[in-house]
């Protein structure tokens, strides 16, 4: 589906962004993609997209450079930006407008999810409308497309409280063994129990990719007093509730995610993770 | 290159811009109706160049997506190839636009002219000779209009930053690069067409003589520059990054 090999990109010649990223992506996953302020997850997601073209290296959209933007290409993903465009349509006008050039997109899923965004009685021009309620009318554009490969890059961002559960509870339905979501966060909070996949871009490099499953396989997320003390530790952070950990997990004790930690413990811990989830 | 991209792509523009293009039809008419009234030929051939610079700038709407970071990569992401894009501009351009103007110049021409037959019914005979004369004598500068149309169409793509000023400076820079064409290839003609005894006896009568021949280095260029300036828009756009 998408291929990024050995991808390097720079914005200054002298500094560069990634050295040298790979990331494959299988269809049928829900991935978060995290890392700090500045790390280039915006500029990786428009490497995938055809938006920008990588110094060296090849990203691959189905087989072909993703920068030839073909229309085969650009039919199958769907790239909801952080800071949206909308054209001077009303939201009937843009559907009429945009959705033709989707072969999946489904009409009714487009009103049910406005419907759920409370978005569906809004007759003005989408332009006029808040960040937030922009926001709404693309994610529900953007899920009704069907595409195989949908990129979020934060989706929650400028949503108020109850347009985030709703996202949350559209996207728990969404994502299917024909469909990749690729969703780009600052908010982990956001994606909890929602992807089945994390990668973790740090320093120009992807220092972890691996499924939910894999993860919680090869590390251990508690409280200290549960867990076995000679395992290693990668992170600890205090807690009202004791020392909560992430640690090695060489029993293959159950435990449930905590992206914040696994996150933090990835960051500290670079050339470990690299190694264990290569 | 797929026909039902392009057409999705016209009708998007369509849906986007129908109110603008109409704004834009009636100034048209206004300016041609109010230049037409009176002043004979130069007020009428001014009201003429003025629609056709207000055509030429009409690019800057059709690549309006590309000057912003998210308009851009929301146009850029539209599933239709870079050449499908492309392909819809020109068309909107060279056909969609030129009709457009047309049609305003002949309702802005009959509203002056009507207005001016109740004034005066002899200035209707007066105006309308006028501008007969002045379409059929303008052959090669329907040639020089659509190469201009070309020239636009590659600065706006290429430039992303003020790009309605550096489009008026590069029609300023079109103009005179067409008027020395213009200027050599008619001291060309007169060497290559008309016979020494004659150029060298009497120049009036050597210009007489080139406006029969058809001129055809200014053809061959302009139809030269056309292809060329829309092979760069191509290009461009294939190498448009957001």
């Amino acid at each position: 589906m998408i291929q990024l090999n050995n991808v390097e990109f720079g914005y200054d010649k002298n500094r560069k962004l990634f050295n040298g990223v790979t990331w494959h992506l299988e269809p049928g996953h829900l991935y978060g993609l995290l890392g700090c302020n500045g790390a280039g997850k915006t500029t990786l997601l428009k490497i995938m997209t055809g938006l920008l073209f990588p110094q060296n290296g090849e990203a691959l959209l189905g087989g072909q450079p993703s920068c030839n933007r073909t229309a085969e290409q650009l039919k199958d993903i769907y790239f909801l930006q952080e800071e949206i465009h909308v054209p001077h349509l009303k939201i009937k006008q843009f559907e009429e407008s945009f959705a033709p050039f989707y072969p999946n997109f489904n009409h009714e899923q487009f009103t049910e999810y406005l419907r759920e965004f409370e978005m569906d009685n809004m007759l003005g021009f989408i332009d006029k409308f808040s960040h937030g309620q922009k926001k709404k009318v693309m994610l529900a554009f953007s899920l009704a497309t069907n595409v195989p490969l949908l990129i979020m890059d934060e989706p929650t961002n400028g949503l108020d409280i109850p347009s985030k559960s709703t996202f949350r509870k559209i996207m728990a339905s969404y994502a299917n063994e024909q469909k990749t979501v690729i969703i780009s966060t600052h908010q982990v909070r956001d994606l909890h129990s929602l992807i089945d996949a994390v990668s973790i871009l740090d320093n120009g490099r992807m220092i972890l990719s691996a499924s939910t499953d894999v993860i919680t396989d090869k590390l251990f997320f508690g409280i200290k007093d549960e867990q076995s003390p000679e395992a290693k530790v990668f992170y600890s952070e205090e807690t009202p509730k004791g020392l909560n950990q992430v640690k090695e997990n060489p029993d293959h004790k159950e435990s449930s995610l905590d992206l914040e930690m696994l996150f933090n413990a990835a960051v500290q811990n670079k050339q470990e993770f690299t190694e264990m989830f290569q | 290159m797929n026909t039902n991209n392009i057409i999705k792509l016209i009708k998007a523009y369509f849906y986007e811009n129908w109110q603008k293009d109409i704004y834009y039809s009636f100034a048209i008419v206004a300016t041609v109706a109010m230049f037409s009234l009176g002043f004979g030929i130069f007020s009428s051939r001014f009201a003429i160049i003025l629609a056709a610079v207000l055509t030429m700038l009409q690019p800057i709407k059709l690549f309006g997506n590309l000057y912003q970071s998210s308009s851009r990569m929301h146009y850029l992401t539209i599933p239709a190839s870079n050449s499908e894009k492309v392909v819809t501009n020109m068309l909107l351009l060279n056909v969609y636009f030129v009709i457009l103007m047309v049609v305003a110049l002949c309702v802005g021409f009959l509203l002056g002219y009507g207005i001016g037959y109740v004034r005066n019914p002899e200035m209707l005979r007066y105006n309308w000779g006028i501008l007969k004369e002045m379409i059929s004598n303008t052959r090669i500068e329907y040639l020089y209009f659509f190469s201009s149309l070309a020239v636009v169409f590659f600065a706006s793509i290429y430039f992303k930053k003020n790009p309605f000023w550096k489009l008026v400076l590069t029609g300023v820079v079109v103009s005179l690069v067409l008027g020395a064409i213009a200027a050599s290839t008619e001291w060309l003609n007169v060497v290559l067409t008309v016979p020494a005894e004659i150029r060298n006896g009497n120049y009036y009568k050597s210009i007489e003589h080139v406006s029969q021949s058809p001129g055809w280095f200014q053809y061959v260029a302009c139809c030269v520059s056309m292809v060329y300036f829309y092979a760069l828009s191509f290009l461009r756009m294939r190498e448009t990054e957001a």
